[in-house]
């Protein structure tokens, strides 16, 4: 159930806080657990229509998973690599089968001439999330870097827990594992994690969602009819709107988290202070980014096997970046181009950009902005569009308004100030040096109720990472 | 180190305790009705908010009960809406009565606004003779160019923005506002987002009013009230503007993708046309039906022309504006200026006539039966037609 949802904010949140901090301490897992599954159905029903369903299929996944981290445990190494290796198939086979294979068939469809629209299933909500977190977990312990769990409350807890079930963050079970065995969440716990929660929801209600409406205008106009100015306007605020969206949901997961004294992992590192691709990428969506580090690059062989390998694990690494976010063609290119450009950092430009402060700054923002529109727009024909208005060098340019700009920009303009306000690091600093004051806390208030009454006035759009 | 105390979470936790218990126990009865037309399953302190678009304050909530009736909350174009929901707002159940907007304080509040002294007739269909308007006014239209729109105005929501962006007509007025629908048309500032309408059109003159709205309030209401409404703005505007030639635009199909799954659908488009096309009197107020331009061969806006199945691309404006070129009129004579138009008071008139002009202004669709109109429990209509008669 997405976390602005009013229910989920007035019903949800309350009833599981108290309850929580009420049961006694053993009786928290089984809550946790039990409780995230109902608030999961829910959702789910609620967004699909088919709650049972993907209920059924997430129970299905932890129960097997808890079983192979059984199986393997006293098991030599071999025996555990060939259980990992079973339920690694199974896992990214389930994975395949709910997101990619009627994306698959269609697009074969004329080739093979079938008709597989009976396999055009929901797909089951944050199964991309939470089957990486059981295999995260799984290749941990065929490592023999985690001892397997044995009690399956508590594995069904670190799975299902809610605030992190339906889009990330990715959590590792080594770093919950202390939280789950004992935690006593203190009045310091629910205070700072509110704040939190009070922060993202803002980010997600009073940012993410008004600067939705720039692209839905962008939408109406036709991009082949948007000046280039406005185009590149759109670019950036989109890049804005995806931000504050997921990041807002990340710091709400990790602020709901901390008032279960669960330690949620942080997503997003101010990814838009970044020099590079590649250290955009070790500060935005961290968490995914962390689990292809550590289970792909890394087994390939990183960076310590010679250059030609590390372009080749680089190049897996994005390609399959890509390919989790959607079946659709421009994931796919999103990812390759995110490679070259991380493939010729490695190669050429780091050592290019030398010493140099503010040019690696711009590249990064200049080349990023325009990857959001491919990792938007999946119709090819729209995307080619849309970068013929990027670069207007070639196409004809009917119909264009080359006022639209000025009309669109002064009425966005106060949102975008805000939006790269808030990407620069010093509201963060004065949020950790002043956050149990009265100068952080009467404004959380005001911001608080202010998304309460755009979610209750307006018509609140579904967290943008919820497809994946 | 113990970190510092903060409130936060107890004072949201105290303000959502008061806020809903004023709602649920709702001690001025202000809240029932908000309550009621929430989305089922929305907590009741929603209403606390929607309420707020009325100006009405938790801490205004004593002094003033029931001051305004809610406007039927419309649904932004960016929502899906399934077809179950739909059918629970648009079917034949008025969906937004409620206790706020009762007969009395409806009747109060129309004496505040402008009070129509022209003749405008919505009629139900089952009482016409088979002739519709619509073909009435067809005849005498004639060609013209771009400069009759020099003293033209359009009014309408993000459909008239497109127009007013892309349709090239440099000479004509625009006021617009993106999600407007009917019921808030004359009450928002759309003017600069300063002025009213009926405050612009107090001391602008136009010649020719193009009206273009319904898409936003589809979910809302039932063909009949929308209709009521619909007449009841045109009366107001040949008030304001006695001389000018009122068009009524139809409301622009949708895609056939978008209206089979969202609420905006193209079945209640046409039932909604049709009643709107029956507020045309052929002299002064004229049904166009807009439809022509943009459908593809199924009554359905044609994919290739929209990006959001609603809305054409910024190109396709034009071929709006060239449609519009060809019904132009003979201008009538200037009126008799209207004598007293606040002469309509209730009292001057018999019982029928009072009701009908309450319900010409007030805002909410809602509204029990008044004299005059009058709608069944299975939303078929009872009576004949509904007049916003004056007395000029």
């Amino acid at each position: 159930m997405s976390f602005s949802d009013l229910r989920f904010i007035f019903y949800v949140l309350p009833a599981f806080v108290l309850l929580h901090a009420l049961v006694p301490s053993k009786a928290r897992n089984a809550l946790l657990f039990l409780g995230s599954l109902a608030v999961y159905a829910w959702g789910a029903e609620l967004e699909t229509g088919a709650g049972l369903e993907a209920t059924g299929i997430l129970l299905g996944a932890t129960v097997v998973n808890y079983l192979f981290g059984r199986w393997m445990a006293n098991e030599d190494r071999v025996m555990r690599r060939a259980f990992l290796a079973l339920a690694l198939f199974l896992d990214f086979g389930t994975l395949f089968f709910f997101k990619y294979l009627f994306a698959l068939l269609d697009a074969l469809k004329p080739l093979t001439g079938h008709d597989y629209s009976f396999l055009h299933i929901v797909m089951p909500l944050g199964i991309s999330f939470y089957i990486f977190q059981m295999t995260a977990y799984l290749i941990d312990v065929c490592r023999g870097t985690l001892e397997p769990e044995t009690s399956f409350v508590d594995f069904g807890a670190f799975v299902a827990a809610f605030p992190q079930l339906t889009m990330g963050p990715i959590l590792r079970y080594g770093d919950l594992r202390a939280a789950l065995k004992e935690r006593r969440p203190g009045r310091e716990d629910v205070e700072q994690g509110f704040q939190l929660f009070a922060i993202g929801l803002a980010f997600k209600v009073l940012l993410a969602d008004q600067f939705s409406y720039l692209w839905v205008v962008l939408e109406r106009i036709g991009f082949d009819y948007i000046s280039t100015p406005l185009a590149w306007l759109g670019a950036v605020g989109y890049s804005l709107q995806l931000y504050f969206d997921f990041h807002g949901y990340s710091l709400m997961a990790t602020g709901l988290g901390r008032m279960l004294a669960l330690p949620v992992a942080r997503n997003f590192d101010e990814p838009y202070l970044s020099r590079s691709v590649s250290g955009f990428y070790r500060r935005w969506h961290m968490t995914l980014g962390a689990w292809f580090r550590d289970y792909l690059y890394i087994p390939l062989g990183g960076s310590r096997h010679g250059t030609a390998r590390t372009i080749l694990s680089l190049a897996a690494v994005w390609l399959l970046t890509g390919l989790w976010h959607g079946p659709t063609l421009n994931y796919l290119i999103w990812g390759g181009v995110l490679f070259a450009f991380i493939a010729l950092e490695r190669l050429f430009l780091r050592r290019a950009f030398g010493k140099l402060r503010v040019l690696p700054h711009l590249y990064l923002l200049f080349v990023i902005v325009q990857t959001w529109v491919v990792f938007h727009i999946d119709n090819l024909a729209d995307l080619a569009a849309y970068f013929r208005r990027l670069y207007p060098f070639f196409g004809n340019a009917a119909a264009i308004n080359y006022g639209d700009f000025t009309k669109y920009f002064s009425s966005y303009w106060w949102l975008f100030a805000i939006g790269i306000l808030l990407c620069l690091p010093w509201p963060r600093r004065f949020y950790e040096r002043f956050r149990g004051n009265a100068l952080v806390w009467i404004p959380l208030f005001a911001l608080f109720w202010l998304s309460v009454h755009f979610l209750a006035t307006g018509s609140g759009n579904a967290f943008l990472y919820s497809r994946f | 180190m113990k970190r510092p105390f903060s409130p936060l979470v107890w004072l949201c936790a105290a303000s959502a305790i008061a806020l809903g218990v004023l709602t649920v126990y709702d001690p001025a009865g202000v809240y029932a009705g908000y309550a009621a037309s929430l989305e089922a399953g929305t907590p009741p302190i929603a209403a606390v908010f929607t309420a707020v678009q009325d100006g009405v304050y938790p801490w205004s909530v004593p002094a003033a009960p029931a001051e305004t009736p809610p406007d039927p909350p419309y649904r932004l174009l960016t929502d899906i809406v399934t077809t179950e929901e739909m059918y629970s707002s648009v079917g034949n159940k008025e969906p937004f009565s409620d206790g706020a907007a009762e007969e009395g304080s409806a009747a109060d509040g129309a004496a505040a606004e402008v009070t129509p002294s022209v003749e405008i007739v919505y009629s139900a269909p089952e009482q016409e003779e088979g002739d519709a308007p619509v073909e009435d006014a067809s005849e005498g239209f004639i060609p013209v160019d771009e400069s009759w729109f020099d003293d033209a105005l359009f009014i309408g929501d993000s459909h008239i923005e497109g127009f007013a962006d892309y349709a090239g007509l440099r000479n004509a007025t625009f006021y617009y506002k993106r999600g407007l629908d009917i019921w808030s048309v004359m009450k928002k500032a759309v003017v600069n987002g300063k002025q009213t309408i009926p405050q612009a059109l107090s001391t602008r003159r136009f010649a020719k009013i193009y009206i273009m709205l319904g898409i936003n309030e589809i979910g809302c209401g039932t063909t009949e009230s929308y209709a009521e409404q619909y007449a009841s703005v045109v009366a107001q505007l040949r008030e304001l503007q006695p001389d000018a030639l009122i068009y009524i635009q139809s409301i622009f199909h949708t895609s056939q993708k978008k209206s089979d799954t969202t609420v905006y659908n193209n079945d209640t488009i046409n039932a909604r046309n049709e009643a709107i096309s029956r507020i045309a009197d052929g002299e002064y107020v004229f049904y166009l039906d807009c439809n022509a331009v943009f459908d593809d061969e199924n009554g359905a806006l044609t994919p290739a022309y929209s990006g959001d199945g609603v809305h054409v691309k910024a190109p396709y404006y034009t071929m709006w504006r060239d449609y519009l070129f060809q019904f132009g009129r003979v201008l009538p004579e200037p009126a008799e200026p209207p004598e007293q138009a606040e002469a309509g008071a209730p009292a001057a008139q018999s019982p029928a006539a009072s009701g009908a002009a309450a319900s010409a202004t007030e805002s909410a669709p809602a509204i029990e039966p008044v004299s005059g109109f009058s709608v069944s429990a299975d939303g078929g209509m009872e009576k004949n037609g509904f007049a916003v008669e004056k007395t000029a």
